[in-house]
C-alpha cells in the first residue's frame, strides 16, 4: 500500500517506478522467500559452518587422506565418465537426429530413462547387471577378467548411466537447428564426407558437446544414490565424496562434513568456470 | 478528455527515448503521432498508456494528474500493435474481460448485452465463440478495438493497429475507424509511421523524430509550412536536393535545375520540391524524361533524370513525352531550409535570369 | 580421406554419409542404448519377478513397506504445492518485470540442480540438527526436524525446487508480455492477469513441471537418506526402503519396491512426453 505512496513521489530523479503489469511486488515477494528459506540461508550454513573450524583445522580437515582419495575418486570418476559420455551421447543425438531406423522412437523415449528412474533403483540395478554372476558382469568377468561392480569401474559405469541423457539431450536440439547447407557447401567446395564431418560439423558442435559434458560431469561429481550400491565403498578406494560427507556426518563431525561439501562446490565451481571460458574462447575463435 | 502532456523524458540505459516532449490533445480530437521507427512515438504511448513510467515530466488527463497512477486504473483504451488478443479466450470472453474484471462488475446477462452491442459496432457479431487464431487479421483488429471499448475508455489509443493488415483491407478498415471516433467522439491517438494514414485519419499530426516533436499542426499546415528540414522531408511527397544561396537565389548546379528565389543569407541549403512544383517541357534541356504516366485529364505524371538524381514532375499541361525524351525543366517554388535552420519559401525567379 | 574411389550407385545428398556407415551408426546407437538404458530397466522388473509376482506384492504389503509409501506420498503432498507456488511467482516476476539483480534470481533457481543431493541433506542438518545452529534450541522445545517429517520435506524441498519455475519460465517468456499489458488496460488486478491470462497460457507446461517435481520428490534418495535416520516404518521413504532391503539381503522386496518406483518413473516420462506433443500443438491452435 506505501508502493503507490512511493510511485507517486513528484521529486524522483530516477525512473518512475511505473509497471506496466501489476502484481510484481507480491510475486517478487513470494519468490525471495520461498528461495530464500529454500536455498539461499541453507547454502550459506554451509558456507559458514567449515568456518568454525579455522583455517588450520579446516585444511587438516580436507587433507586428511581419505578425503583427498574421496574428492579425487569423485571428480576422476565424474571426468572420466562424462568424457566416454560424450562420443557415445553425439551417437545417440546423431542416430535420433539424422537417421531412420526401426525402433529410433523407442531410442529417442529410452533416452530419459535416466532423468526418470529413481537413483537408488538406478544403483540396484546396475549392480545386478555388473555383479559377478549379473547379465553384463558374467561375461565381461569371463572373457576380460573384468570386475565391475563392487570396483572404481563400476562407479564409472553408474556415472555413465546417469550422465548419458545430458549429453544426448544437450546436442539434439543442436544438431537439429543445424542448417544442413554448411555441409553441402564443403561437398560442393571438393570436401570429403570426413573431412566434412572433422572440419565442418564437429566444431560446429563443439561448444554444445563442452555444455552437455558440463553438464554430466556436474551431476556426475554429486551423485549418490546409484553410486553407492555399486561402489563398494571401501575406505581409499572405492568411497566417493558424498559417501564421506555421510559418514562425517554420523560421527557429529558437522563442520567436517560442512567442508566436504562445500569442498566439493568449490571445485566443481572451478571446472566449469574453465569449461565456460574454454567456450567462450572457442565461440569468439569461430568468429 | 483532454490530453496534456508536458516536458516528458524516457530514458533506457543511456538511449533518450524522450527528450522532453510536451503535446496537447483537445476532446474528442483525433490526434497522429507520426514518426520513423526509433522515434519514440510508441513510447510516449506506452507512458500515456501508463505501460511505461518516465523520468521526469507529467501527464494530465483531463485535467488530473496521472503521475503514480497505473495502467489498470487509467481508464484508457489501448489497441495493441499485434493487437494482444487473449489467445485462450473466445472473441466473446475477449471484449467480456474489462467488464468482468471490474471492482463494480455488472451482471452476466448486462455483460452479455454489451458485448454483443460491441461486436454488432465493430460489425463481427458472427464472431463472439471463435477463437483469435481462427480468425482473420482485420477480424482481430476489430475485435481488438471492440475489447478496448469495452471499458468505456476517455481515451483510446491505437498503436499502429493497422500494420498488420494487407494493403486491401488497411484503407477500408482506416476510415471506418474514422468514421466510428466521429460517432463515437472518443478523444484518439494514432501511432503510425505511415504518413497517408496519418494525413487520412488524423484532424493533426505531431510530427516526431528522435525523442523530440518536430512539428504539430494540421495536414494542410504541415505541407504548408514545414517547420523542420525533417518535417518538410517526412510528410508529403517532396524531393531533397542540396543547393547554395547566393544573393537571395538558391541554384541547383551542376543539376539542370533552374534557381529559385528565396530570402535566405549566403550558405549551404536543403531544398524540399514537391512533383507539382516541378513542371517538365519539350525543348532541348539536360534534363530527360524516364517514365510518362497520363492518369485521366490532370497533367502527365513524369519521372525525370537531372544529372544524377531522379525528380518526380508534372508535365507541361496538354504535353506528353516519350521516354528518354529530353525537356527542360521549370521550378513554381518549394521550401528551402538553411544550414541554421531558417526557413523560406521559394519563389521561381524570372525565367530569362535564369538562362 | 583415402577412399575417393568409391562411386555412389544412386543420388546420396552431400549431407548424408554413406548407406553402410548409416546402418553400422544406427546399429551402434542401438546396441549403446540396449546396454546403457534398457537393460538396467529390464533388470528392475527381471529381478522383482524373479520369485514370482505373488512374492513380490506381498513385499510391497508389509506393514514396513506400506508405511514407507504413505510417508512418501506425504512428504511429495507437502513438497509440490509449496514448490508450485514459488516455482510460478518466481517464473512469473522473471518473464513479466525487469528489475535488477533479475539474472542472479534466475541463476539461485537453477542451482540446485547443480548441488549434490547429499549436500542438499546435509545444510539441513547443519542448521536444524543436534549440533546444528537450531538444534539446542530446538531440542529444548522438543521439536524434532532433522530424523522427522519436516527434515524430509526440507531436503525434498531443495532437491525439486528448480522443477517448476524451470519449465514454465521459458514458456512465459515466450508468451511475451503483450496479454498482460492489455488485461492491465482493460483494469485487471495483478492476481486476476495472473490466473485469467497468464496461467491458461502456459497450463500444460505447469502439469509437466509438476508431474517431474512430484517424480523427483517421490524418488529422491541422497537428500532424504542424511535427514531420514532411517527408522523403519517411520521416516523411511520408499527409496530408503528399497535400499534397506537391499543391503538386508531381502532381493526381491528391494527389487519389487524399486519396480514400483520405476513403474512411477515411466508413467511421468509417457506423461511428460504426452504433454510435450499437447503444449506444442497447443500453442498453433488454441
Amino acid at each position: 500500500m506505501s508502493a503507490s505512496a512511493a510511485a507517486i513521489d513528484p521529486a524522483r530523479g530516477r525512473a518512475a517506478p511505473i509497471r506496466a503489469v501489476p502484481g510484481f511486488r507480491t510475486s517478487l515477494g513470494i519468490t525471495l522467500l520461498w528461495a530464500g528459506s529454500i536455498v539461499l540461508i541453507p547454502l550459506l550454513a554451509l558456507v559458514l559452518r567449515p568456518l568454525e573450524l579455522g583455517p588450520l583445522g579446516l585444511w587438516e580437515s580436507l587433507t586428511d587422506e581419505r578425503v583427498l582419495a574421496a574428492l579425487r575418486l569423485s571428480f576422476g570418476a565424474a571426468f572420466l565418465a562424462a568424457a566416454i559420455d560424450l562420443p557415445l551421447g553425439l551417437l545417440l543425438a546423431w542416430a535420433i537426429v539424422r537417421l531412420r531406423f526401426p525402433g529410433r522412437g523407442a531410442l529417442d523415449a529410452a533416452l530419459d530413462l535416466p532423468f526418470a528412474l529413481p537413483t537408488a533403483v538406478a544403483g540396484i540395478a546396475l549392480t545386478a547387471l555388473t555383479a559377478p554372476n549379473g547379465w553384463l558382469g558374467a561375461p565381461l568377468m569371463a572373457m576380460f577378467g573384468w570386475k565391475v561392480a563392487f570396483s572404481q569401474a563400476g562407479i564409472v559405469f553408474a556415472l555413465m548411466f546417469v550422465g548419458l541423457p545430458f549429453i544426448a539431450r544437450t546436442l539434439e536440439p543442436v544438431l537439429r537447428d543445424m542448417p544442413l547447407d554448411a555441409e553441402e557447401a564443403a561437398a560442393t567446395l571438393g570436401a570429403s564426407r570426413a573431412q566434412t564431418l572433422w572440419r565442418v560439423v564437429l566444431p560446429a558442435l563443439l561448444p554444445t558437446l563442452l555444455t552437455g559434458f558440463a553438464l554430466a560431469f556436474a551431476r556426475a561429481v554429486g551423485e549418490y544414490g546409484s553410486v553407492i550400491f555399486i561402489a563398494g565403498n571401501m575406505p581409499m578406494v572405492t568411497e566417493i565424496a558424498p559417501l564421506l560427507i555421510v559418514i562425517r556426518l554420523e560421527q557429529f563431525d558437522y563442520a567436517g562434513a560442512a567442508a566436504v561439501g562445500l569442498a566439493m562446490l568449490a571445485l566443481s565451481f572451478v571446472v566449469l568456470l574453465a569449461v565456460n571460458l574454454l567456450q567462450r574462447r572457442l565461440r569468439r575463435g569461430r568468429l | 478528455m483532454s490530453v496534456d502532456v508536458q516536458d516528458i523524458v524516457r530514458r533506457f540505459g543511456s538511449t533518450d527515448a524522450l527528450k522532453g516532449v510536451s503535446l496537447s490533445v483537445r476532446e474528442g480530437e483525433f490526434l497522429a503521432l507520426l514518426g520513423p521507427s526509433g522515434s519514440g512515438k510508441t513510447t510516449l504511448l506506452r507512458v500515456l498508456a501508463g505501460l511505461e513510467g518516465s523520468d521526469s515530466g507529467t501527464v494530465h488527463i483531463a485535467g488530473r494528474d496521472m503521475t503514480g497512477v497505473p495502467a489498470r486504473e487509467r481508464n484508457i483504451g489501448v489497441v495493441f500493435q499485434h493487437y494482444a488478443l487473449f489467445r485462450h479466450m473466445t472473441v466473446f470472453d475477449n471484449v467480456a474481460f474489462g467488464l468482468r474484471v471490474r471492482r463494480q462488475r455488472p451482471s452476466s446477462a448486462e455483460i452479455a448485452a454489451r458485448v454483443r452491442r460491441l461486436l454488432e459496432l465493430v460489425q463481427v457479431p458472427e464472431l463472439e465463440r471463435r477463437y483469435p487464431d481462427q480468425i482473420s487479421g482485420g477480424q482481430r483488429q476489430r475485435v481488438a478495438l471492440a475489447r478496448a471499448l469495452a471499458i468505456e475508455p476517455r481515451l483510446l489509443l491505437l498503436d499502429e493497429p493497422f500494420g498488420a493488415l494487407d494493403a486491401l483491407v488497411r484503407k477500408d478498415v482506416r476510415r471506418w475507424v474514422r468514421g466510428l471516433h466521429d460517432s463515437l467522439g472518443i478523444t484518439t491517438i494514432l501511432v503510425t509511421h505511415d504518413q497517408e494514414e496519418a494525413m487520412e485519419m488524423a484532424d493533426r499530426i505531431a510530427v516526431m523524430e528522435s525523442g523530440r516533436i518536430m512539428q504539430l499542426d494540421t495536414v494542410g499546415a504541415l505541407l504548408r509550412n514545414p517547420a523542420s528540414a525533417f518535417v518538410a522531408g517526412f510528410v508529403g511527397e517532396a524531393a531533397r536536393l542540396p543547393c547554395r544561396v547566393q544573393n537571395g537565389a538558391a541554384h541547383f548546379d551542376p543539376l539542370p535545375v533552374p534557381p529559385l528565389q528565396v530570402a535566405l543569407p549566403d550558405g549551404p541549403a536543403i531544398a524540399f520540391l514537391r512533383p507539382s512544383e516541378i513542371v517538365a517541357r519539350h525543348g532541348s534541356g539536360a534534363a530527360t524524361v524516364r517514365l510518362c504516366r497520363t492518369e485521366g485529364d490532370g497533367p502527365a505524371r513524369l519521372i525525370v533524370q537531372a544529372g544524377d538524381v531522379m525528380l518526380d514532375a508534372l508535365a507541361q499541361p496538354d504535353e506528353t513525352f516519350a521516354r528518354g525524351e529530353s525537356c527542360r525543366l521549370s521550378i513554381r517554388g518549394g521550401h528551402v531550409f538553411a544550414e541554421s535552420g531558417e526557413r523560406a519559401q521559394g519563389v521561381p525567379l524570372d525565367e530569362t535570369v535564369a538562362g | 580421406m583415402s577412399d575417393g574411389t568409391i562411386r555412389p550407385e544412386r543420388f546420396q545428398p552431400a549431407w548424408q554419409d554413406r548407406p553402410w556407415i548409416r546402418r553400422l551408426l544406427a546399429v551402434a546407437a542401438v546396441l549403446v542404448a540396449l546396454v546403457m538404458l534398457a537393460l538396467p530397466l529390464l533388470a528392475v522388473f527381471v529381478e522383482a519377478l524373479r520369485r514370482g509376482l505373488p512374492v513380490a506384492l506381498d513385499a510391497i504389503a508389509e506393514p514396513d513397506t506400506l508405511a514407507a509409501i504413505r510417508l512418501t506420498l506425504l512428504v511429495a503432498l507437502v513438497t509440490v504445492p509449496v514448490n508450485l507456488v514459488g516455482g510460478l511467482a518466481a517464473a512469473w516476476c522473471i518473464a513479466k518485470f525487469d528489475f535488477p539483480g533479475k539474472r542472479v534470481l534466475t541463476t539461485l533457481i537453477d542451482l540446485p540442480f547443480s548441488v549434490s543431493p547429499v549436500i542438499a541433506g546435509l545444510v539441513f542438518v547443519l542448521i536444524f540438527g543436534a549440533q546444528g545452529w537450531l538444534g539446542p534450541w530446538l531440542q529444548a522445545r522438543d521439536i524434532q526436524v532433522i530424523f522427522a517429517l519436516p527434515g524430509l520435506v526440507l531436503a525434498t524441498l531443495f532437491v525439486t525446487f528448480p522443477f517448476v519455475a524451470r519449465t514454465v519460465l521459458p514458456l512465459m517468456q515466450e508468451q511475451g508480455r503483450d496479454e498482460e499489458e492489455a488485461a492491465a488496460t482493460l483494469g485487471a488486478g495483478g492476481l486476476r492477469t495472473f490466473l485469467m491470462v497468464t496461467l491458461p497460457n502456459v497450463k500444460w507446461g505447469l502439469l509437466a513441471g509438476v508431474l517431474l517435481c512430484n517424480a523427483r520428490a517421490m524418488g529422491e534418495f541422497g537428500a532424504v537418506s542424511v535427514v531420514s535416520g532411517h527408522i523403519r516404518g517411520e521416516t523411511n521413504t520408499m527409496p530408503l526402503h528399497v535400499e534397506i532391503l537391499y543391503n538386508e539381503y531381502q532381493f526381491a522386496g528391494a527389487f519389487a519396491v524399486a519396480a514400483l518406483l520405476a513403474l512411477l518413473g515411466l508413467v511421468t516420462l509417457v506423461a511428460k512426453t504426452g504433454l510435450e506433443r499437447l503444449s506444442g500443438r497447443n500453442g498453433n491452435l488454441a
